[in-house]
């Protein structure tokens, strides 16, 4: 499967997109180690705008799923956009501090009136499971999306949605915490106020 | 044990209409519906039971795909687990947008004829309301049954407090309540008999709670001359905790299951999972599946009676024999595919007939068949609690989001001298944030990144800040009866079936505001003791949007459905009797909340179920009093198919 067959499978209905993700990252020849790149600066840019490692994130289990998610909804090209000019900005900051890197981020990303929205949309995707409808102007700029409505990825992906770590809670209805566990105050994990970055 | 609904244990439309040997046919499988089958079968009875809705739930993986229903739903609403149904549909809240004067919206399932819109909801499947109920499980006071002979509001009951009681400890035992009896013993709450405690011993207090109690412990407020002491108190509720080796006597208490055997699967210990409304994935809280699995069993046993279950069965028509006023018969659409309007029309029968479907949906049927009523109160009295809430943001982190979704709550204005002029309430501290107001934390979550334009670690301080220091205070007000509070049907408003649909008119009344803006007063007091931030807000835009003495509130329904058919002291100013048995037609019960002439500011279902021991003792009484005297009944009736076929053999 090459890159443009994998981008075409995605837009069949029928696919479970998650692993056709996961095959296509783990696939042989050049395509494979294209895909592994470009799925790779995506936990990049993930691990930088959750603050939540890599390992935390790979240990969702839902990164292939959201990766397929937004190549599904918005198209692989914005996707590509996104990632590329995250790299280079990672690329120009090398040496120096988080708060140079986030107004970078800020500037060229999340202002950015075409990538903006997208990169927001994959925080929240992170924190909660949910796509969410992309601002109507967006659409009407760079649409139609015909995919882009709110939706849940999966059961999964809501009771993995990192939300819940950050407050030292669970998602509502999973991963309870025990009978009278909530008698005592809730542990809320600490974060380093730089994202690790590889 | 286990829900397991043995194929024979599920009849056809066929054989239900042929079998006339039925002494009971009961209308819904919720928690009445259950509890009444439950009694009569102990007594060698044969019930056959109607649900409008399918039976998904009988199996643990019927039960768990309601869990994931509910996962993959963004919108989280608390009908999210169950899927649409044309056939036997059920309010829904996304869909409800606020009303002007005089318009009606039939767009949602409810009509709602206003000048108030309620969010009030109910499920129409196995298990019924109590698939997502929340198992808060109060009594009532003694007050609450006299209002109007008290404090010259609303109705009064035929019965009290202490003629209830022994039923009251028999609902607590069915239900498993968890509870701290020691902490309920204050002056104005339910007097419970020296020595009792509860199935199960009390939910710890969660941290949130611990917090607002040393806010507010030791303080007090005035009310009407009154000084009213404030505390902190855990809620009964029916949950599995922790079972009281004291109990009965010393005897103990084991807790029972649904639908599997597994101890992984079956009503474990409550773990917290926060998610006790829409649905518990781990059946710790109480639903109507755990008596049926018990009348299930009981069918194995030579000197117990039998279930049969009708599934997909809405009953549709009360047929009346009109030279003595006895139903006849009830009319059921059966269908097979809920996609489908496509049904078979049968006609059952029994020697009585118990319907238990819900205030709302007891009232749409009766007044779909069109049946006749003395007092002209069928539908009217509709009485929910009026919700308000007030939330802030705690000084420190309270941990929100972790517990059941409330353990404990302020007991101390549910009663006093002060019903006179204005509605007692009960204030629930909700452990799951701002949800219920704000869909919270999602909104949260959207705000953050989209208006904060926050990420990275800046996001998780954010949210931690925002959403682990959520305080809700949920104001459950009391509403008297009120005759223009009603449910009606109207022929141009129908569902897939062509049944009727129900529509409701109501308004919260001055009494029940009153008590609205005093409670708003009251968070914003103890709000001031925490140093809590207040962020509540009333937006106009809101579908339960009133505004009172200048000031705007949102009122939201209570989803405890009471009073269309109450209960009194004799036909002409009541539809039943004490005994939930209709004064207009004799093999007529109408068990539920519908009954309840008030509700005080008790969630209603412990009532409810102590009522339908009262009402299962009347009924085997009739049924073994008509057993001896059968022939004459049958002689004169001609009607009762059932009936005749009994005495025949
Ligand atoms: C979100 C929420 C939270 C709640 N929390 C609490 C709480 O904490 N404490 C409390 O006390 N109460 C609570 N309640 C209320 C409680 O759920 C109800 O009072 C209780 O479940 C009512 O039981 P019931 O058997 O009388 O009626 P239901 O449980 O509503 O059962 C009615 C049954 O009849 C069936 N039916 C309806 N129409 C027909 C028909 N035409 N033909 C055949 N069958 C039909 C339905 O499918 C259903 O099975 C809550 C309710 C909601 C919605
Ligand atoms: S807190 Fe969780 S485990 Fe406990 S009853 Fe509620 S949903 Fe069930």
């Amino acid at each position: 499967m090459n890159k443009t067959e994998f981008y075409a499978k995605l837009s069949t209905p029928a696919n479970d997109p998650a692993s056709l993700a996961l095959a296509a990252i783990q696939g042989d020849g050049e395509a494979g180690t294209y895909l592994r790149g470009v799925y790779d600066q995506f936990l990049a840019f993930s691990v930088e705008v959750t603050a939540f490692s890599r390992f935390d994130l790979e240990g969702t289990g839902q990164g292939e799923a959201y990766f397929a998610t937004v190549i599904q909804v918005v198209g692989y090209e914005i996707l590509e956009q996104l990632l590329d000019t995250f790299t280079s900005i990672i690329n120009q900051t090398g040496g120096e501090s988080t708060l140079v890197r986030n107004d970078l981020l800020r500037r060229r990303l999340f202002g950015n009136e075409r990538l903006g929205p997208i990169a927001r949309n994959i925080v929240k995707l992170w924190f909660t499971g949910n796509w969410y409808q992309l601002p109507r102007n967006w659409s009407e700029k760079f649409g139609p999306a015909p995919k882009d409505v709110t939706f849940t990825v999966s059961a999964n992906a809501y009771v993995e949605g990192l939300l819940w770590t950050t407050i030292g809670a669970h998602p509502a209805g999973a991963k309870a915490q025990g009978y009278g566990s909530w008698a005592n105050p809730p542990r809320i994990p600490e974060f380093g106020s730089d994202a690790v970055v590889r | 044990m286990h829900l397991r609904i043995d194929p024979t244990r599920l009849t056809t439309p066929h054989e239900a209409a042929g079998d006339g040997n039925y002494d009971a046919v009961i209308v819904g499988s919720g928690v009445s519906g259950a509890m009444i089958a439950e009694q009569l079968c102990k007594e060698g009875k044969r019930v056959l039971m109607l649900e409008a809705g399918p039976i998904t739930s009988k199996s643990l993986r019927g039960y768990n795909d309601y869990v994931t229903n509910y996962f993959v739903s963004p919108g989280k609403d608390s009908q999210a687990p169950f899927p649409e149904n044309p056939n036997a549909p059920m309010p829904r809240t996304p869909l409800l947008r606020k009303l002007q004067p005089g318009q009606v919206d039939s767009n949602t399932y409810m009509v709602q004829t206003g000048p108030y819109v309620t969010d009030t909801v109910y499920s129409r499947t196995l298990g019924g309301t109590t698939m997502h109920w929340q198992a808060k499980t109060p009594r009532m006071v003694p007050e609450d049954f006299k209002t109007r002979t008290l404090y010259d509001q609303g109705l009064d009951w035929p019965i009290s407090y202490d003629d209830l009681e022994p039923d009251y400890q028999r609902a607590e035992r069915e239900m498993g309540v968890s509870g701290d009896v020691t902490a309920l013993r204050y002056p104005g709450g339910s007097p419970y008999p020296k020595d009792y405690v509860y199935p199960m011993k009390g939910m710890p207090p969660s941290y949130l709670d611990q917090m607002v109690n040393d806010g507010i412990e030791g303080t007090s407020v005035e009310l009407d001359g009154q000084t009213i002491p404030l505390q902190v108190r855990p809620f009964p509720q029916a949950r599995n905790g922790i079972p009281n080796e004291a109990y009965d006597g010393g005897k103990g208490y084991t807790p029972i299951g649904a639908v599997n055997t597994h101890q992984v699967d079956f009503g474990e210990r409550c773990q917290g999972n926060t998610n006790c409304v829409p649905i518990c994935p781990v059946q710790a809280k109480y639903w109507s599946g755990k008596t049926l699995a018990k009348v299930l069993r009981m069918n194995d046993e030579p000197d117990k009676g039998e279930i049969k279950i009708l599934p997909q069965a809405v009953a549709s028509k009360v047929e009346i024999n009109p030279e003595n006023g006895h139903v006849a018969g009830i009319q059921v659409k059966v269908y097979k595919n809920p996609d489908s309007p496509e049904h078979e029309t049968i006609t059952v029968r029994g020697k009585i007939y118990v319907i238990t479907t819900a205030a709302i949906e007891t009232a749409r049927l009766l007044l779909a068949s069109g049946l006749p009523s003395t007092s002209g109160l069928v539908g009217r009295n509709y009485i929910d609690h009026a919700y308000l809430f007030s939330w802030g943001l705690t000084p420190k982190i309270c941990g929100a989001y972790r517990g059941t979704d409330c353990i404990s709550g302020i007991l101390d204005l549910r009663n006093g001298p002060f019903r006179k002029h204005q509605a007692a309430f009960s204030v629930d501290i909700n452990n799951n944030g701002w949800s219920v107001a704000t869909s919270s934390p999602y909104t949260d979550v959207t705000a953050l990144v989209d208006d904060g334009n926050l990420f990275g670690s800046q996001l998780r301080r954010g949210l931690v800040d925002r959403v682990s220091r959520q305080l809700l205070f949920a104001f459950m007000i009391d509403v008297p009866a009120n005759e223009s509070n009603r449910v009606t049907v109207d022929p141009q408003y129908t569902d897939a079936l062509g049944n009727m649909r129900p529509n409701l008119s109501f308004t919260t009344p001055e009494y029940s505001m009153r008590g609205a803006a005093y409670a708003r007063q009251f968070a914003k007091t103890v709000f001031s003791r925490m140093g809590v931030i207040d962020y509540t807000q009333y937006s106009p835009s809101n579908f339960g949007y009133v505004v009172y003495e200048g000031e705007g509130y949102e009122i939201h329904g209570g989803c405890h459905l009471g009073g269309t058919h109450i209960m009194g002291t004799n036909k002409n100013n009541s539809v039943v009797d004490a005994n939930q048995r209709s004064w207009d037609h004799a093999n007529l019960y109408l068990a539920g909340g519908g009954s309840m002439p008030s509700i005080g500011t008790a969630n209603i279902t412990l009532t409810i179920a102590a009522l339908c021991y009262r009402s299962t003792r009347a009924m085997l009484k009739q049924l073994s009093f008509e057993t001896t005297t059968g022939a004459t009944i049958h002689k004169t009736t001609g009607y009762h198919h059932g009936f005749s076929r009994h005495c025949d053999t």
